[in-house]
C-alpha cells in the first residue's frame, strides 16, 4: 500500500515538467536541523520502503544506488567498443549530438530532490562551493572540510557507512581556484562553456580532492558528489542567466527518456532543452545570505505547498505570483522582505513565517523520527593503495624520432629508431592550419620534399603512429 | 642577413629547448601490471594500445594542455568500462602508469606512477 501511494505521488509529478520549489543554499548557510535533516534523508533514500535491513529486495527500493549505478553503467562509452552508444559524460566538444552532461545532472539531483522533499518538503539541495581564493593552502582547505562537510551531523558517517574510500586533499592541486574561472565564463558558445565546465577543475576538481569513489564512475554514490553537481549547476545557471543561449541537439535524455522505470514509476521523458532554466524546477540559487525569489508563479504541481526555507534573508518580488487556490510558504529563520511585483491573488494561501525555534521540523515521514537508517556499503575494497610518485625511468621504449635539418630550406629528413607501420606526418603553420599532412606505411626513415614553396617563418612538425592517432612527437621547425 | 640567422637559430634553439624541458610535453607509457587483458585505454585524452598481462605500452608524447583538460583514465576490461578523474599536476618528462588492480563495484583503477 505504501509502495502504491509512492508510485501514484510521483507520477504526477512527473507527468508535467513544470514547477516545483526549492532555495538551493551553500552548505555552510544550512541551520543545524538543515544538516541533520539532509544527512539523514540520504539514508533513507536507501530504503524507501523503509523496512530496514531485513529488505529481501534492497536494491529496488535504493535511489542511492540506482541513481549511482546509472551514472555509472552510462557514464561514457567514447572510447568503448561500441562508441555510438549513448552516454552522459565527455561528448564535447567532437560529439555534439550525443551531449547532455549539464542538462541530465541537473535532471538527476532533481530527481532525487523531490525524493528528499517527500521525506521533508523544506530540504532544497545545498551546494559546495569548491572555487578557492588564489594562492590557497590546500591544508587550511582540508582543515576547514574537515570541520563543516565531512562532519558527524553533515556527509561525514557515509565514507564508512557506505565503503566510500575517500582521500580527502590527498590531489593537493585538485581543486579550483578563481583563476580557473574566467576562461570558462567568457565563453558566449554553450558547448565550448559546458565542455570547458565539464574537463576543468571548477567540475573534475572535488572529484579527485575528495578521492576514492568521487574519482570514478561510481561517484554518484557518495552523497557529495550532490552538493558538488549543485554546484556546478549553479555554474551552468550563473552563466545562462546573462547569456541565455543554452541549447541542445538531443531531444531525450538516457533514464529520462520514457522508458526507465525505478521503484515502480516510469520516469517521465525530458527534453534537455525544457531544462535549460533552472527555474522550471523552481530553483533558485541564494548566496550571500541573499534568496532573490523572483519571476516565478506558484503552481503547486508537487507540494499543496510549496515551501521556501532559508536562515538568512528571503526577497520576494519583480513577478512573484501566487495564483488564486494556489499554497505558498516562505519561512526564514531572520528576514523576510516582500518588494513591489510580489503577488498573493485573491483566494490565494500565502504565509511568511520567521522559524523563531529555528527547527524545519526534522521530522521524518510518518511521523517517524528522523533517523540515519542502515549503513548498507556498496563494496568493500581495503585494498586501497597509495599512489606513489617514483623515480622516473632511466629507459624507456620511445620511439625516438630525428628531424633535420633545422632550420630548412626545401627538405626535412626524419628518421625513426624503429619501422612504425602507419606513420602519419603533420605540418602545420603558426596558425595551427595543417599545410601538410601524409602517411607513410613501414618505414623506418621519410623523406618530406616541396617545401620550398612554404613561406619563411616557424612551422610545426608532428609525426603520429596513425593506429593510435595521437602524436608520437611535435617540433618545431624553422623555415629560411 | 647573417645577424639576423644568428638570431633566429637562437630563438628557435632556446624555445625548443625549453619545451620539454618546460614541460610543455610529457611522456607516458602505461604497464599492466594486473592478470587481465585491458583495452579501449585512454590516458589525459590520449589513445594507448591494447595491453596484455604484463605488458607495456610505448611511451605517447601528451602536452600539459591536454594533461590539464583531459585529466581522465578509461580503459575496459572484463567487460566493464573504468573512468576515473585523475592527477592533472604531472611535473616530471616521463612517467609510467604502472595499472596494479582494477576494482569493478568502485571502478577504481589502482596505479602506481612511475
Ligand atoms: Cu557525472
Amino acid at each position: 500500500m505504501k509502495k502504491y501511494c509512492f508510485s501514484i505521488l510521483f507520477i504526477f509529478i512527473f507527468s508535467s515538467i513544470t514547477f516545483s520549489q526549492a532555495i538551493r543554499k551553500e552548505y555552510k548557510e544550512m541551520t543545524a536541523s538543515e544538516r541533520i535533516a539532509l544527512r539523514d534523508a540520504f539514508y533513507q533514500l536507501r530504503d524507501l520502503d523503509n523496512d530496514g535491513a531485513g529488505d529481501a529486495n534492497p536494491n529496488d527500493d535504493d535511489l542511492i544506488n540506482d541513481l549511482g549505478d546509472f551514472h555509472l553503467n552510462f557514464f561514457s562509452f567514447d572510447n568503448s567498443a561500441d562508441p555510438t552508444q549513448p552516454d552522459l559524460h565527455l561528448n564535447l566538444p567532437d560529439e555534439p549530438t550525443r551531449e547532455i552532461f549539464l542538462a541530465w545532472h541537473r535532471a538527476m539531483i532533481f530527481e532525487l530532490e523531490q525524493y528528499m522533499q517527500d521525506i521533508n518538503p523544506n530540504i532544497g539541495m545545498p551546494y559546495w562551493n569548491t572555487i578557492q581564493p588564489n594562492g590557497f593552502d590546500n591544508n587550511a582547505v582540508i582543515a576547514d572540510a574537515l570541520a563543516t562537510l565531512f562532519t558527524t551531523d553533515f556527509m561525514g558517517p557515509f565514507d564508512a557507512d557506505w565503503s566510500l574510500g575517500r582521500n580527502i586533499g590527498a590531489q593537493v592541486n585538485a581543486l579550483p581556484d578563481v583563476n580557473d574561472l574566467p576562461s570558462i565564463f567568457n565563453q558566449t558558445d554553450f558547448f565550448t562553456f559546458s565542455n570547458r565546465l565539464e574537463r576543468r577543475s571548477p567540475h573534475n576538481g572535488a572529484h579527485r580532492w575528495v578521492g576514492g569513489v568521487m574519482q570514478t564512475s561510481a561517484s554518484a554514490r557518495d552523497p557529495v558528489f550532490y552538493l558538488h553537481h549543485t554546484f556546478v549547476d549553479k555554474l551552468w545557471n550563473d552563466w545562462e542567466v546573462p547569456n541565455q543561449n543554452s541549447s541542445y541537439i538531443k531531444t531525450d535524455m538516457l533514464r529520462y527518456d520514457g522508458t526507465y522505470t525505478f521503484y515502480g514509476v516510469t520516469k517521465p521523458l525530458i527534453n534537455p532543452n525544457d531544462i535549460v532554466d533552472a527555474k522550471v524546477y523552481g530553483t533558485f540559487y541564494a548566496e550571500n545570505q541573499l534568496a532573490l525569489l523572483e519571476d516565478y508563479t506558484v503552481s503547486n504541481t508537487y507540494n499543496s505547498t510549496e515551501n521556501f526555507y532559508y536562515q538568512y534573508t528571503i526577497e520576494s518580488g519583480n513577478n512573484f505570483t501566487i495564483p488564486n487556490t494556489k499554497d505558498c510558504k516562505f519561512e526564514s529563520v531572520n528576514e523576510i522582505l516582500l518588494t513591489p511585483g510580489f503577488l498573493s491573488e485573491t483566494g490565494s494561501n500565502f504565509i511568511a513565517k520567521i522559524d523563531t525555534d529555528n527547527d524545519i521540523n526534522t521530522l521524518a515521514r510518518n511521523g517517524v523520527e528522523s533517523k540515519m537508517g542502515v549503513s548498507n556499503p556498496f563494496d568493500v575494497n581495503l585494498n586501497t593503495q597509495i599512489i606513489i610518485f617514483n623515480e622516473e625511468l632511466a629507459a624507456d621504449n620511445v620511439t625516438i624520432i630525428k628531424s633535420f635539418p633545422n632550420p630548412f630550406t626545401d627538405k626535412v629528413y626524419i628518421n625513426l629508431s624503429k619501422e612504425i607501420k602507419s606513420c602519419k606526418i603533420k605540418i602545420y603553420n603558426m596558425m595551427g592550419k595543417v599545410i601538410r599532412s601524409e602517411i607513410y606505411e613501414n618505414v623506418t626513415s621519410i623523406e618530406l620534399d616541396g617545401l620550398y614553396d612554404l613561406s619563411n617563418g616557424v612551422y610545426v612538425l608532428e609525426v603520429s603512429d596513425s593506429t593510435i592517432e595521437k602524436p608520437l612527437i611535435v617540433r618545431r621547425l624553422i623555415k629560411l | 642577413m647573417k645577424k639576423h640567422l644568428i638570431l633566429l637559430l637562437f630563438v628557435f634553439t632556446t624555445s625548443c629547448g625549453n619545451s620539454l624541458k618546460n614541460n610543455n610535453f610529457i611522456k607516458i607509457s602505461i604497464y599492466n601490471n594486473t592478470q587481465e587483458n585491458i583495452t579501449n585505454i585512454m590516458l589525459y585524452g590520449n589513445k594507448f594500445k591494447n595491453l596484455k598481462p604484463s605488458e607495456k605500452s610505448n611511451f605517447i608524447i601528451i602536452s600539459q594542455d591536454y594533461i590539464k583538460n583531459n585529466a581522465i583514465f578509461t580503459l575496459d576490461s572484463q567487460g566493464k568500462t573504468f573512468n576515473m578523474y585523475i592527477d592533472n599536476t604531472l611535473s616530471k618528462k616521463s612517467y609510467t602508469f604502472q595499472i596494479d588492480s582494477l576494482n569493478i563495484k568502485n571502478r577504481f583503477i589502482y596505479y602506481n606512477i612511475k
